[in-house]
């Protein structure tokens, strides 16, 4: 087990590092933040001076290995903008976003379990009167999640002045983006639990419980627990889903968090900064795939064994 | 009790609990019950990145925020005069000598008294280079401070300098015993009149009114400055009365805007102008009858009526606005003739047998509306049969083309504005050797030369009018207008609207009838 993690969390460092190094080229060729920064009237000796001093004149490999060298030393390079570190400005943000993100997620189980019980629970039997929810979810994948998120704003903000819209200011103002979050999230996992509840009501232990006399709410345990692994493999995958639409979500509701602040990174060219930003995003996602790996042993004593003996 | 029972009463008791919260939130989020409070909410267009005030230059965010809680020299006033703020009067006793003296009762918030000494620190924090602070290069000619008496200072330069006064009004005092054991970028404390209660890097600020202010005290007592980047985000933020202040709005959600009412929205011109660059040395707009020819191609005033949603008129063909020192009364602009248009370019060679072709860039998604108006333009210039292809880039690289590689395309879109709202600085980025100008003009150079250096403004005014007319003739732009400035608030709150980017939380008040 303890070798099992260990393997993983190289490879999560072998992914952290690519994805990095695809972000670091895709920026470094898109221009010269010096160019951004330099104040109305600066010349070129000026911007050369500027860019010098940033490091952005050296050639691109030099920059590349000067970059991770200092990762590497756990010196990571200062914010442009905000001329401090960088990792500190990510991580002054990060309790909004990760606050978000499990509300989000919370809610997404919750309905996903309410939808898929209702649709699954009657082992495909029921018609229209069990499949509603199903249609519901069908919606909610097809709008774009910043659609719903604009959609929201109108009318619990606008029109009829409920909800707060902005600026996570208070607990009420956390309902409207996790909602919006949770709508991308839901369907699939929904789609999934109701599918796979439905092949376990109609395997025979199901049938032989309830043959024995079992009660249906009984019956519907056992089958929800044997059902509980494909849906766990959709929760890894739509954590990534989870993460990219906080980035829009975010925007949406000015929700001051990682998503937001990579956007403005972005736009001001922080370069380090934005690397900054999506360590962190893509260490969660790596982190969370983890987690859902060793959620398979617990959940499926099969997994845990035959990856204990390798 | 038996007829309700136990969960009925419980139900009822939460169904109360609940409404009472949502009346709550209800009333928590109207621009009424902060008025009442003493509250305000100001959305900021993007997030305040340090608390050290010599370390930026972004006026509408980070200034705007430090300016509530540091106090400068003097400041710029709403109808952009310069008035005192910690110094009460100012002279020049010798043409490189200004000499400013303080108000005695200024003092930061821990006591120590704002005095000559700290004005002099301040100066040489500002001017030393090992520092490399971003407000420095404002202050070209300023060599230093020298303290006079405990609360007169001198403020010396290499050359007379006019203009030091407007560029004081964006340097912002620290105390220099405070800031030898802090860190400014992270902590504040200043001499103004609000004190920042929570502050983290990309996060919402709030201030809170110092008690101990020895100025006159701010009409509102706790200000939010909430982080919406999204220009939606900020229009829903005002129609849903969470936000009671918003500046720099988009045109396109004017209307909307003005419909609520709500709010009142502010519209003026701002003192940044935009203009289609022309390059004038090299390609078709060197010829000076092509660059008339495309002045006289757009309808300036269809752009303006359509796109900028009547909030601004066309600029009569000037580069800067109204609000700079310098400003030139009597010209007019190009009118809309593509018969006069079609001609000069017939003049200069070309035709249906050879139509003029030219590129027209325009960095993606930097200025107001601009990726429309380019749209705008090259369908007008279309009609007049010039074939101008768009070329949309992001900002840097349209930096690097235009400054650092001096590679300009024929034609680029740009909006230009000088902070101290000085005509020579303005009109610096259009004298032969700058590398902005793309245009080598000696009548144009030298009057701007001889007029910076000039101590006598009447012939200092003459030269500038002299240029701007210099500038209208030989056309090394294609004359928009002025960007719009577009200003949201509560109905309630009393702000007057400013031309430049400040958004001061002193200068507002709630009306008494709230």
């Amino acid at each position: 087990m303890l070798a099992f993690v260990l393997r993983r969390l190289g490879m999560t460092l072998v992914a952290v590092w690519g994805a990095l190094s695809a972000v670091f080229l895709v920026l470094h060729t898109s221009g010269d933040p010096a160019l951004m920064m330099a104040p109305v009237g600066a010349d070129e000796e000026q911007i050369a001076a500027l860019s010098h001093a940033l490091g952005y004149d050296r050639p691109i490999a030099e920059q590349y290995v000067a970059f991770f060298g200092d990762v590497l030393r756990g010196d990571f390079p200062d914010s442009l903008t905000f001329q401090q570190s960088a990792l500190h400005v990510v991580w002054e943000r990060l309790p909004a976003t990760l606050t978000l993100a499990a509300t989000a997620l919370a809610l997404a189980c919750l309905g996903a379990a309410a939808a898929g019980l209702w649709a699954g629970g009657a082992g495909g039997r029921g018609g229209a009167r069990r499949e509603w929810p199903m249609w519901l979810v069908f919606l909610a994948q097809s709008v774009p999640g910043f659609y719903i998120g604009v959609l929201l704003v109108w009318i619990f903000g606008v029109e009829l002045r409920w909800l707060p819209t902005s600026g996570a200011a208070g607990p009420a103002a956390l309902i409207l983006p996790a909602v919006t979050l949770a709508c991308g999230v839901t369907p699939p996992l929904a789609r999934v639990f109701r599918n796979s509840l439905r092949g376990e009501l109609a395997r025979p232990y199901t049938r032989t419980g309830t043959a024995l006399g079992m009660s249906r709410a009984r019956v519907l345990r056992h089958a929800a627990h044997g059902s509980m692994l494909p849906v766990v493999t959709v929760l890894g995958l739509e954590a990534g889903a989870l993460l990219g639409g906080t980035v829009i979500v975010e925007s949406v509701f000015s929700w001051p968090g990682v998503g937001q602040l990579v956007i403005t990174a972005l736009q001001n060219e922080d370069y380090p900064l934005v690397l900054a930003d999506l360590t962190f995003l893509i260490t969660a996602f790596v982190l969370v795939n983890l987690i859902v790996d060793l959620l398979y042993g617990l959940l499926d004593p099969r997994v845990r064994h035959s990856s204990g003996r390798s | 009790m038996t007829a309700l029972g136990r969960r009925g009463f419980l139900g009822l008791g939460a169904g109360a609990a609940l409404a009472l919260g949502l009346t709550g939130c209800l009333s928590a989020a109207s621009p009424a019950a902060r008025a009442r409070r003493s509250e305000a909410v100001i959305g900021l267009s993007a997030a305040v990145t340090t608390l050290d005030p010599m370390n930026t230059t972004s006026v509408g965010t980070d200034l705007s925020v430090l300016s509530s809680v540091y106090s400068s020299l003097v400041t710029r006033r709403p109808d952009l005069s310069i008035g005192p703020d910690a110094a009460v009067s100012w002279d020049r006793p010798e043409p490189t000598r200004w000499r400013f003296r303080l108000d005695g009762n200024a003092a930061f918030a821990d006591g120590t008294p704002l005095d000559a000494e700290a004005v002099a620190w301040n100066v040489a924090r500002l001017l030393d280079d090992g520092n490399a602070l971003r407000m420095t290069s404002n202050f070209p000619l300023l060599r230093g401070a020298e303290p006079v008496d405990a609360h007169t200072v001198d403020l010396i330069t290499a050359e007379p300098d006019a203009d030091l006064p407007a560029a004081l009004s964006f340097l912002y005092l620290l105390s220099p015993g405070w800031a030898a054991r802090h860190n400014p970028a992270t902590e504040a404390m200043g001499s103004g009149p609000y004190e920042i209660v929570r502050y983290s890097p990309g996060g919402n600020v709030e201030l809170r009114a110092r008690p101990g202010y020895w100025g006159p005290a701010p009409a509102i007592r706790d200000i939010t400055f909430r982080i919406t980047p999204s220009e939606s985000a900020r229009v829903s933020g005002l129609l849903s009365g969470e936000l009671d202040m918003v500046a720099g709005l988009d045109p396109q959600d004017l209307e909307r805007l003005a419909a609520d009412r709500a709010l009142t929205v502010h519209q003026l011109d701002t003192t940044r102008m935009a203009f289609i660059k022309l390059n004038t040395l090299t390609g078709p707009m060197r010829d000076i009858r092509v660059r008339h020819a495309v002045n006289y191609a757009v309808d300036k005033r269809a752009i303006t009526g359509s796109l900028l949603k009547d909030t601004v008129d066309p600029s009569p063909g000037q580069l800067l606005t109204a609000d700079y020192a310098g400003h030139d009364d009597g010209l007019t602009g190009y009118p809309y003739d593509p018969e006069r248009a079609r001609a000069l370019l017939a003049e200069a060679g070309f035709g249906p047998g050879r139509p003029l072709s030219v590129e027209l860039t325009v960095p993606s998604g930097q200025y107001v509306a601009g990726d429309l108006i380019v749209q705008a333009v090259a369908q007008q210039l279309r009609q007049v049969g010039v074939r101008a292809s768009i070329n949309s880039i992001p900002f840097t690289v349209y930096m690097q083309k235009y400054l650092v590689d001096q590679d300009m395309s024929d034609m680029q879109y740009i909006t230009q504005a000088w902070p101290t709202l000085a005509a020579g600085g303005l009109y610096g980025l259009f004298v032969s050797d700058s590398p902005y100008a793309y245009w080598a003009d000696e009548e144009f150079t030298d009057a701007v030369t001889e007029a910076r250096a000039s101590t006598d403004t009447a012939r200092r005014d003459e030269l500038y009018a002299a240029a701007a007319r210099r500038a209208r003739e030989q056309a090394p732009v294609l004359f928009l207008f002025p960007q719009p400035g577009i200003h949201g608030t509560a109905k309630n709150l009393r702000w007057q609207p400013r031309p430049d980017d400040w958004v001061r939380p002193a200068e507002m008040a709630w009306k008494e009838a709230a």
